[in-house]
């Protein structure tokens, strides 16, 4: 792993615009987003060699990747869909730097994008909801996606006297974040009395806690370290990476106020050669409010059970200790299923590059991303970094 | 309004089958490992403690806490009209955890930590393990 360490860099990174978007399909925003993290890069379509999306939840189909090389005309070395939720994004990076270490193909253009706001007729929507959880014994109990992740939000306040106003602060500093990204699909501004007289949708998770449905898709260049030095703008090195994989089915988790971010991040930690102090901003899964609380934990920014009070401190807000998605997050910025977190790795790319106006974080230089799929299930944690930290 | 689907069943398999069909008895059967004792759920073909392939289904006590809990307030498809309602992960005595309902409380004597007991709730032609506080 410590080979990997700085051989490759991510050369090109785009977001489509996001929202709801009736005039693209999930086709049409993966297109959208390749042609524009090409042109980023300074590359030609033509140039692609390996090519990794994941499947659309909307239109799902079987050869993912080889539909999409298709429509871009081209005949890739290597095509691969991978699978595993908002994970998949550290999953794909972490494939296509260790394709391109070995020669499997020069570079790597990783796509996804989906159109979920407005892709879905209303009972594909209902039947996707309740697709969620084991069919015969998580299923029949009828808990709606938000319920799942209620319960650990409940195990956590039971553990550590976490309070619902804390974590309305985690959308809070999401939503203002959204403000200053001209991009995003919500730019309201909230408070957390917005948060707390929202309906509850399952206690103690209120419509605010939870994350938006949008249209969008995002890409990403990678290719050697060496490549890289050629392309127009600043590369930005692959430092480390990991996973952990605890369990599949929530009613499994052997604990429900730590995550397999434990594992990820230990991994990534240790191939990047730093450490939580060393990170400028970070990405945060946050498909609901509590997660963030507890990849703050499981991560090392915080000692466990004292998240609460670290996002009630504004540590996680732009200024703070740990900026945590400055562009808003799932919570704001744009959740199309599996693709929300390609846009937790973009904005990276863009604050390492000093892209992001009024959201930058000053001198940022190393940046994290946490990004988990399922239920906590799947947990991937990159590390990336400016020319300086390699 | 759009018509409600139905609420899904349980459609066992071979491996489940042991466990569905105990529930139609009244009775919460889990795989027991004849190797290290430990008991498992979901039902599977190694024992997740030592990976032995050598379990048997045995009677759970039926018996176990409360791991965590929420009260679902907006239900979707045909579970709407059922809302509110509260969905738990239970421990069990020897061990293995489950998702089920907390039937029949007072929404505030429901908690992290408390007691609780198996019963059986019919849906169609099966019957889904629930549990009440004792």
């Amino acid at each position: 792993m410590d080979k990997l360490r700085g051989a490759t860099a991510i050369v090109g990174a785009f977001d489509t615009e996001v929202g709801k978007r009736p005039d693209a399909t999930s086709t049409h925003l993966c297109l959208e987003a390749v042609k524009g993290a090409v042109e980023d890069a300074g590359m030609k379509i033509s140039d692609v060699e390996g090519l990794i999306t994941c499947n659309s939840q909307v239109t799902p189909v079987t050869y993912h990747a080889e539909l999409i090389a298709e429509a871009l005309g081209i005949e890739p070395k290597m095509c691969l869909s991978v699978s595993t939720g908002g994970g998949t994004t550290v999953a794909t990076v972490a494939h296509a730097a260790a394709s391109i270490s070995t020669g499997m193909c020069k570079n790597v253009v990783i796509v996804k994008g989906d159109n979920l706001a407005t892709g879905f007729t209303k009972d594909q929507a209902l039947a996707s909801m309740a697709s969620v959880g084991h069919p015969q014994f998580e299923q029949p109990y009828g808990a709606p996606v938000p319920a799942f992740y209620a319960l650990v939000a409940q195990a956590h306040m039971h553990a550590y006297g976490t309070t619902s106003e804390q974590m309305a602060r985690v959308a809070v500093s999401a939503h203002y974040h959204a403000s200053l990204h001209p991009g995003a699909h919500k730019r309201e501004v909230l408070t957390v009395d917005d948060v707390l007289s929202s309906k509850m949708i399952a206690d103690p998770l209120h419509l605010y806690d939870c994350s938006l449905v949008s249209d969008g898709g995002a890409a990403l260049v990678m290719t050697s370290s060496d490549a890289a030095k050629d392309r127009p703008k600043k590369p930005i090195y692959l430092l480390g990476f990991g996973e952990g994989h605890r369990n599949e089915h929530i009613s499994q988790a052997r604990s429900f106020t730590e995550s397999g971010a434990v594992e990820s991040g230990e991994s990534a930690f240790k191939m990047s050669k730093m450490t939580p102090e060393d990170v400028d901003v970070a990405s945060l899964y946050d498909c609901f409010t509590p997660v963030v609380l507890i990849e703050l934990e499981d991560l090392g920014f915080c000692p466990k059970g004292e998240s609460g009070q670290f996002v009630e401190d504004g540590s996680i807000d732009l200024g703070g200790k740990i900026p945590v998605n400055t562009h808003g997050g799932l919570l704001s910025h744009c959740h199309p299923g599996n693709p929300g977190s390609m846009f937790h790795v973009t904005e990276l790319v863009k604050q390492l590059r000093n892209e992001c106006g009024e959201r930058q974080v000053k001198d940022a230089s190393v940046g994290l991303a946490h990004l988990q799929g399922g239920i906590l299930s799947s947990h991937g944690t990159l590390l990336l970094g400016g020319e300086e930290t390699i | 309004m759009t018509s409600l689907p139905q609420k899904p069943v349980p459609m066992p398999t071979p491996d489940t089958k042991e466990f569905w069909d105990g529930c139609s008895q009244g009775i919460l059967r889990i795989q027991k490992c004849e190797d290290c004792s430990s008991h498992v759920f979901f039902p599977t073909l190694v024992c997740q403690e030592c990976h032995s392939d050598r379990l048997t289904w045995v009677s759970s006590s039926g018996l176990g806490e409360i791991k965590t809990f929420t009260v679902v307030r907006r239900a979707v498809g045909a579970f709407a009209p059922d809302a509110p309602y509260t969905i738990a992960i239970v421990a069990l005595d020897e061990g293995p955890q489950l998702m089920t309902y907390i039937v029949d409380h007072k929404e505030s004597d429901v908690a992290i930590g408390k007691r609780v007991a198996v019963a059986f709730e019919r849906r169609m032609d099966s019957y889904l393990p629930v549990f009440k506080l004792v």
